[in-house]
């Protein structure tokens, strides 16, 4: 009775028959684990794409808010480069109207914004000359020169005031 | 579509023509147009649907084979609605005997269904108890293969072995056939015997290839010498209720 009861009553399972008859069945729990194991993947693919989605919102966002800053930067940038062009302007017209003190406040106003200006710093050589500041006048000059070698004017004009200070 | 289903088994005596019969019976009655091939030189399925099968070998599955007639040709009405047959005669032995040898002739039987088999919504194959030609034939048609076994240790090794056949034939001619199911015949579910071999085939083909078993019935064994299917014979019967409820499940096995 004790050994019927732990004993199979088939002697030989299906499984072992099948086995020696070299017969291959996939275990139908083997592929539901599987499915099972893959649905995992797709949960955590899915959760992983919410998570960049996300994210990819934030940077739009964020995105959006930097172009709206570069936008202004450039909008005060363009109304600097109007403001330089206007002082620049009214500089030469008070040059024109022999007002050299203005002119020279205007030019030394451009070149504050732009101390490269190379333009601006031979009219500001002229203003200087005309209210007798010739030492000033010279060394612009000269920096003039030494920024653009070929510079005619800058040549010329150092060159009268050198035979200025000679008489 | 038509659906191709073969009752196969090499163990003799284990249901196989019982099964097709009532099975056939049933999927009539459901309104499916059943076409029921009888491959054995027994001719059981013919007999149990009140077929006589002396001096009609021309009109037989034998002709076709023989490519003397079309399937239309040999088919013949029975008297259930819906339910045609292809009768099997005894001179199927010597075309298995004679063509065995011919290379090709498994395909004979599938090369000569198509066409008509279209207006059937099932065909259902009887086949021998033997792995020759006949079966083999059926096998090569076939597309679902059901196999009905009583729960005995030896129906169990024929089971691994129809196993090994199906993936053979899969490998060779046949890649759509595939095990659809195995009926537990003659079932008496409260024997250990049954229970382990239950057990046994859950774990190896898993539950959608265990179908509602055939409890063993008297009825069942005396309704073909009325040439009657158990449904016409004792529709009451245990037989009946468990031939529709497998029905039931090989209709919505897909
Ligand atoms: N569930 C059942 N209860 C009682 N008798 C049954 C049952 N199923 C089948 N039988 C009887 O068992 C015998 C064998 O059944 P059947 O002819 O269907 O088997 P088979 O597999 O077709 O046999 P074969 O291998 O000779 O073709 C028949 O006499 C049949 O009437
Ligand atoms: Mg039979």
């Amino acid at each position: 009775m004790d050994c019927e009861s732990s004993q199979k009553i088939i002697g030989t399972s299906l499984e072992d028959l099948l086995v020696q008859k070299n017969v291959k069945i996939i275990d139908p729990g083997r592929y539901e684990s599987r499915i099972k194991e893959l649905e995992q993947k797709v949960d955590c693919y899915e959760s992983r794409i919410k998570e960049l989605e996300q994210k990819n919102k934030i940077s739009a966002e964020k995105n959006k808010s930097l172009s709206k800053e570069a936008d202004g930067i450039k909008a005060s940038l363009s109304k600097l480069e109007t403001q330089k062009s206007s002082l620049f302007q009214k500089a030469v017209s008070e040059l024109k109207n022999k007002n050299s003190i203005d002119a020279m406040g205007l030019l030394q106003a451009v070149l504050a914004y732009d101390p490269e200006n190379i333009k601006a710093m031979i009219n500001l050589a002229v203003v200087y000359a005309d209210l007798d500041f010739d030492d000033k006048a010279i060394e612009i000059l000269n920096r003039v020169l030494a920024k653009d070698p070929n510079n005619a004017t800058a040549k010329t004009n150092l060159e009268i005031l050198a035979a200025d200070k000679d008489e | 579509m038509t659906r191709f289903i073969v009752f196969a088994n090499r163990k003799g005596g284990c249901g196989k023509t019982t099964t097709a019969v009532n099975v056939a019976h049933c999927l009539a009655m459901k309104k499916r147009k059943t076409l029921l091939i009888d491959l054995d030189p027994q001719a059981h399925s013919t007999i149990s649907l009140g077929k006589n099968t002396h001096g009609q070998h021309t009109t037989s599955i034998v002709a076709l084979l023989n490519g003397k007639k079309t399937l239309n040709d040999i088919i013949v009405p029975t008297n259930i609605d819906g339910l045609s047959l292809a009768p099997s005669s005894r001179d199927l032995i010597s075309f298995e005997i004679e063509a065995s040898s011919r290379k090709g002739s498994e395909n004979i039987l599938s090369e000569n269904l198509s066409g008509t088999v279209n207006r059937f919504d099932f065909i259902v194959f009887d086949p021998p108890p033997t792995i020759g030609l006949l079966t083999v034939s059926a096998l090569v048609a076939g597309r679902e293969v059901y196999i009905p076994m009583p729960m005995h240790f030896l129906a169990m090794e024929g089971l691994a072995e129809m196993m090994r056949l199906i993936y053979t034939l899969n490998a060779t001619c046949n890649p759509d056939l595939r095990l659809c199911g195995v009926i537990p015949t003659f079932y008496n579910k409260n024997t250990r015997i049954a229970k382990e071999i239950t057990k046994d085939i859950l774990k190896n083909f898993g539950k959608e290839n265990l179908l509602p078993g055939i409890r063993m019935n008297v009825s069942l064994a005396e309704a073909p010498g009325h040439g009657k299917s158990v449904l016409e014979y004792a529709p009451n019967s245990a037989g009946a209720v468990d031939y529709t409820a497998l029905t039931d499940s090989i209709i919505n096995n897909i």
